[in-house]
């Protein structure tokens, strides 16, 4: 048990990317050729040209000050005298063509594309802004890792992501029952091809099921552009999260074990599946059992929609589209399926029906409600958080 | 039956699934006799024992021991029966 902790705390520490700092893409510099200086590519640089008895000046540079203790990592800041300096004072005018800066006065500070003619405290707060605005909104999350080079943490994370959250997602031994069933049936069906093409017929549709409603939910979710919808779906997030918690709260302290499916259910499904497994075209059974398999998944389907929410919101914040969006949802469906696939498999070689333990169900009800509330909040709160680049 | 243990349990269970490679174990180490019922095969017997609505469960005489449990907590289960 502790050790399953640890190795969750582990991942979660894994999802928090490295940044290495770069610029934002509407950086341009437009003085630093002019000024002959040689900037930091991976800094913003911050250009004041003032007079040296101008009070205003005095205090910008006084404020400067504290600016470039407080992003001495992402800041330079480059001091230009222009009352006695000549040399400096025909260069700013350069500089002030070519920006098409029509007032003359200073302090004049220049950040990018952008420009501040004299100072007071709304100016600084301004300045401030814009500097953070060219440093830390697009953070370039690629970091240099030894022997591989260069490598995207984003492309990194999001694929770990999607393992945890699809594992999480996917884990639920009760959720099993369906597929306990088919085994046990399988067991009885003397051609061991057919019983292991009709049971990874089952997973495989089960699996693909599960893929398309969440391509669906990426396609709805690329529409939902609008910012109410976004919070609407963050609401149903956090909802779900709060559900999730109560019932937690509610089997927390009932025993481990596996809650009778309801009877109806139950012989329904059996006779079902006795009827596929024993119809003698192999097509025909093919088809029955997959379904079987998109029936019994739309409905469990409806009940977990919060994590596909949650991994579809993290692809779309983190814009990841194409075949690299595929991709991901692949690995996500994978590893939800990772369970069953296991249960599938050991039982087959061994031909002993073989479960998951229960034990761990509370605590995954636990995290997936922690998951889902915290997630809920950052949608509405923070969603710049979930852009894996903190 | 009264004096027997018994143990209900179902195929689609995952719990009762690790109960029954416990038993195994315990059959082994302790030589341990029960008798098997199955939630659906054996649906009359089991409504007469009133299981309630989560399984596995063994039954000693009044005492039961619901849900999936580790190795330690079933060997103690058994010895607070004296059945082992």
């Amino acid at each position: 048990m502790k050790n399953k902790i640890i190795i969750f705390l582990l991942t979660i520490i894994l999802f928090i990317p490295c940044s290495v700092f770069a610029l934002s893409k509407d950086y341009v510099d437009n003085v630093a050729s002019i000024m002959g200086e040689k900037p930091n590519v991976n800094k913003v640089s911050l250009y004041l040209f003032y007079g040296e008895e101008c009070p205003h000046c005095e205090e910008e540079r006084h404020w400067l000050d504290n600016i470039k203790e407080k992003y001495s990592e992402d800041l330079d800041i480059y001091m230009y005298e222009v009352w006695h300096n000549d040399d400096n004072s025909a260069k700013a005018d350069i500089i002030r063509e070519k920006m098409n800066i029509d007032r003359t006065g200073v302090p004049l500070t220049v950040v990018g594309n952008k420009y501040y003619v004299g100072f007071s405290e709304t100016i600084g707060s301004v300045i401030e802004n814009t500097i953070k605005e060219y440093a830390v909104e697009e953070k370039s999350t690629e970091v240099e890792i030894p022997i591989l080079g260069r490598i995207d943490m984003k492309n990194v994370s999001i694929p770990l992501v999607a393992v945890v959250l699809g594992f999480i997602d996917g884990f639920n031994p009760c959720a099993m029952w369906v597929l306990l069933f088919l085994i046990n049936m399988l067991f009885g069906v003397k051609n061991k091809k057919k019983a292991w093409v009709l049971g990874l017929t089952f997973l495989f549709i089960s699996g693909f099921v599960y893929f398309l409603s969440m391509l669906g939910i990426n396609l709805i979710l690329g529409i939902a552009t609008v910012n109410w919808m976004r919070a609407a779906i963050a609401l149903f997030i956090l909802v779900a999260g709060i559900f999730n918690l109560r019932k937690y709260l509610k089997i927390r302290k009932e025993e481990a074990g596996c809650v009778v499916v309801d009877k109806k259910k139950r012989k329904k499904l059996a006779t079902r599946m006795k009827s596929i497994i024993e119809t003698r075209s192999f097509i025909l059974a093919l088809i029955g059992i997959s379904v079987l398999a998109i029936s019994v998944n739309l409905i469990e389907l409806a009940c977990s929609l919060g994590f596909p929410l949650i991994f579809t919101e993290i692809l779309t914040l983190n814009e990841v589209s194409g075949v690299l969006r595929f991709v991901f949802l692949i690995i996500y469906i994978l590893f939800y399926m990772i369970d069953d696939i296991f249960v599938f498999t050991v039982s087959m070689v061994t031909l002993e029906a073989t479960g998951i333990t229960n034990k761990y169900n509370k605590l995954c009800t636990l995290v997936s409600a922690i998951i889902m509330i915290i997630m809920g909040v950052l949608l509405i709160v923070k969603p710049e958080w979930i852009m894996l680049n903190f | 039956m009264e004096d027997k243990l018994i143990v209900v349990s179902a195929v689609w269970c995952p719990s009762c699934l690790i109960l029954k490679k416990n038993l195994k174990k315990l059959k082994e180490e302790y030589n341990l006799e029960y008798t098997m019922l199955d939630y659906d095969l054996d649906d009359t017997e089991v409504e007469e024992l009133d299981v309630g609505e989560k399984l596995p469960v063994m039954i000693y005489k009044d005492k039961r021991l619901i849900g999936e449990k580790s190795y330690e907590e079933i060997v103690e289960f058994l010895r607070d029966c004296e059945l082992v």
